[in-house]
């Protein structure tokens, strides 16, 4: 399909109602909740989050957005591994709800997000051994109840408990009180919630994500991005380009304005590039660089944005302004590019009018776009949060020096998203397809 | 309220000096009964020293570059910037200064730090900074700090600490432990800068605390603070330094 289409069929579902998909990710998924429904519980929510009449934003099977693989936050990730040991035992069901309100008085509730009662058949295979149903009358029907964190009450307590009770004082028969490790967090989608059913212990997905993005807000966002698969192979393209020049390492970026649709910026690294002393800035990256020049869109060309390292758009990349919203010339031949930009600045220079028309009164970089070869350092995804843009798309993942990516085997600092800062944007890696490949400079600030 | 700040701010030791200079009936302090003459009493009776004077402990080189730094960060404050002003200092000299320049620049990275390294880089390679120093009035932020350290700076003297996004204690500690960046590779295991912090951190506050009270023009939905007041309370405590 080309890409044409693609655009077109991607602005078509643009038009549709925005009406948001809680697991848009995980629609594959399918979370069994009609059988669970079932058991009682008076402590839990009915499934209604699930029954509500959602729009779902399909994509294309060949749509490139398939290729964007959102970032988790550092919470999200801590709170998908972190567990805490908690009581169970088996209790007759028909003394379920006796047991659980008299269980009130003496534990708090918590850990909403597990099941409280669970059928034997529900128990995850890893646990059925180890909770072998206890010796029972075989036409009485157990149920699991999860009792609390180990450190909310003693064993002993909670056997002293359980033997007053009137469930099991009758038959003097005390269920055995067990303890297993559960997922101490709420989980932040259908999916996961899914696989801690298999694995740890029956879970419930309510609608929210304290930890991250609203699974809304990342399917929102990832409706609003503009021609993404274009995008990110402009930095790219910057970035071999740049690599090329000498001018500075092998990373390109790119800032769109979705209001319009415009690319406000597109730069290289620039950190080889030499002043005239004979040496170069070892900060001039390509995000601050891109930064830098959106700021300097705004400020007009009265003044510098930079007066002791004049911002300009360099390395064969210039913007046409005039035309089609997202028209970028990139050439292979610098000098001409040079000339251009010298014509440029002298028409505007004559003209006072047109060096107004150049400037807009955004702030910053606010709710921008921002498409990067590569995964920024430190100093860029602070700067990023610092111009408050409001997504971002990077390539190739460094590992070494990466800021933004979370995920264990590099910074884990997860600075996209963290509840401590002043501001967060969503964040997604582009899945390079075979070929796509660039090199990287894994030790290198990128 | 300022008296009782001064008197935070002494330590415990020179708080007992200062009150028995005002009684002088319990002659037990040290001056006096080492040298019981009649001028020693004379003078501790008659001419109650100032709670300052005897504290204030000797202005070091780090203080005067401070006091530069500060008043950078003042002249910043008239400018309608962010109060945060620095100096970077090499072989005894100020090569440079910044002061936030953001409002201006409608470029939201041109912090004092970055300001200042594109002055000195017009002027000198970068292999100056592994022989500079650099006192900024606020901690650098997590960007700056990160900055600092892919230039390769040698030492980092601040005043007070920024809990908001500071890259050098306050939020996150991107000045040490292993990462790229930095020439100064022997120091906290490989690329790290050692920083100090609080150096006339209360008067770095205050200009801070001058500025916010303002309101953000510039911001999409700016927060009316016109019930705000410029406190002058809860300063931090300064840290000498040796």
């Amino acid at each position: 399909m080309s890409l044409s289409i693609r655009l077109h069929r991607l602005l078509s579902q643009r038009l549709l109602p925005l009406r948001f998909s809680s697991n848009f990710f995980l629609r594959s998924q399918d979370f069994e909740r009609h059988s669970m429904t079932n058991l009682a519980s008076p402590t839990m929510e009915s499934e209604k989050f699930f029954d509500e009449e959602e729009e779902v934003f399909l994509i294309d099977k060949d749509s490139p957005l398939h290729n964007l693989v959102p970032l988790r936050t550092l919470q999200e990730i801590r709170a998908a591994v972190e567990t805490i040991d908690v009581f169970t035992v088996p209790i007759p069901s028909r003394s379920a709800n006796a047991v659980l309100s008299s269980l009130r008085a003496i534990v708090p509730t918590s850990l909403q997000h597990l099941r409280r009662l669970v059928k034997p058949c529900y128990i995850p295979d890893s646990l059925v051994d180890f909770l072998a149903v206890p010796p029972t009358p075989p036409e009485e029907n157990i149920l699991y109840l999860l009792v609390c964190p180990v450190t909310d009450i003693s064993e002993e307590n909670l056997s002293n408990f359980l033997r007053e009770l009137p469930a099991f004082s009758a038959t003097g028969a005390i269920p055995r009180i067990m303890t297993v490790a559960v997922p101490s967090s709420q989980p932040i989608s259908a999916a996961q919630a899914t696989e801690w059913s298999a694995k740890y212990w029956p879970a419930v997905y309510k609608r929210g994500n304290p930890y991250g993005p609203h699974p809304s807000i990342v399917s929102q966002t990832l409706r609003g991005l503009i021609d993404p698969e274009n995008h990110i192979l402009l930095a790219k393209r910057i970035a071999t380009e740049t690599a090329s020049s000498g001018e500075g390492l092998g990373f390109g970026a790119v800032i769109v304005d979705p209001q319009t649709g415009q690319i406000l910026a597109a730069a290289g690294d620039a950190r080889l590039r030499c002043n005239a002393k004979g040496w170069g800035n070892p900060l001039d990256h390509a995000a601050m660089r891109a930064i830098d020049m959106v700021a300097q869109r705004r400020l007009g060309r009265t003044q510098n944005v930079r007066p002791d390292n004049k911002v300009e758009v360099w390395n064969g990349v210039y913007l046409e302004d005039e035309g089609a919203p997202t028209k970028i010339v990139v050439k292979l031949d610098g000098n001409s590019i040079i000339k251009n930009e010298d014509k440029d600045r002298n028409a505007n220079g004559e003209d006072g009018k047109e060096v107004d028309d150049r400037r807009d009164d955004g702030y910053l970089c606010h709710n921008l776009q921002v498409y990067l070869s590569h995964e920024p350092c430190v100093m860029c995804s602070m700067a990023l949060l610092h111009s408050r843009v409001g997504s971002v798309v990077f390539g190739m993942r460094m590992s070494r020096t990466g800021a933004l990516n979370a995920e264990a085997g590099g910074r884990q600092m997860g600075l996209f998203w963290r509840p401590e800062l002043n501001w967060k944007f969503v964040c997604w890696q582009w899945k390079a397809g075979p070929g796509e490949e660039i090199e990287s400079h894994e030790n290198v600030d990128a | 309220m300022l008296l009782k700040h001064l008197i935070q701010i002494l330590s415990p030791k020179m708080t007992i000096r200062i009150t028995s200079t005002t009684t002088p009936a319990t002659p037990t302090t040290t001056p006096i009964t080492a040298a019981p003459t009649e001028a020693a009493t004379i003078t501790t009776t008659t001419t109650p020293r100032s709670p300052l004077a005897p504290v204030t402990p000797p202005p070091t080189i780090h203080h005067a570059y401070m006091r530069s730094a500060l008043q950078i960060a003042t002249s910043a404050l008239q400018s309608n910037e962010v109060p945060v002003g620095c100096v970077f200092v090499h072989n005894s000299r100020i090569i440079a200064s910044g002061r936030n320049d953001t409002n201006r620049s409608l470029c939201g990275t041109r912090h004092a730090e970055l300001v200042a390294i594109d002055k000195i880089l017009a002027t000198h390679p970068p292999s100056i900074f592994k022989e500079t120093d650099l006192y900024v009035t606020v901690e650098p932020c997590i960007m700056c700090a990160s900055a600092l350290r892919q230039v390769g700076i040698r030492k980092v003297y601040f005043g007070c600490s920024n809990d908001r996004f500071g890259g050098c204690g306050g939020v996150l500690r991107v000045h040490e432990g292993d990462g790229v960046g930095g020439e100064n590779k022997s120091r906290n295991g490989g690329g790290g800068y050692e920083v100090v912090g609080g150096i006339y951190s209360s008067s770095a506050v205050v200009k801070l605390r001058e500025f916010y009270v303002q309101e953000n023009g510039r911001a999409p939905i700016a927060t009316s603070k016109k019930g705000r007041e410029l406190k002058t309370d809860n300063l931090p405590l300064d840290v000498d330094i040796l």
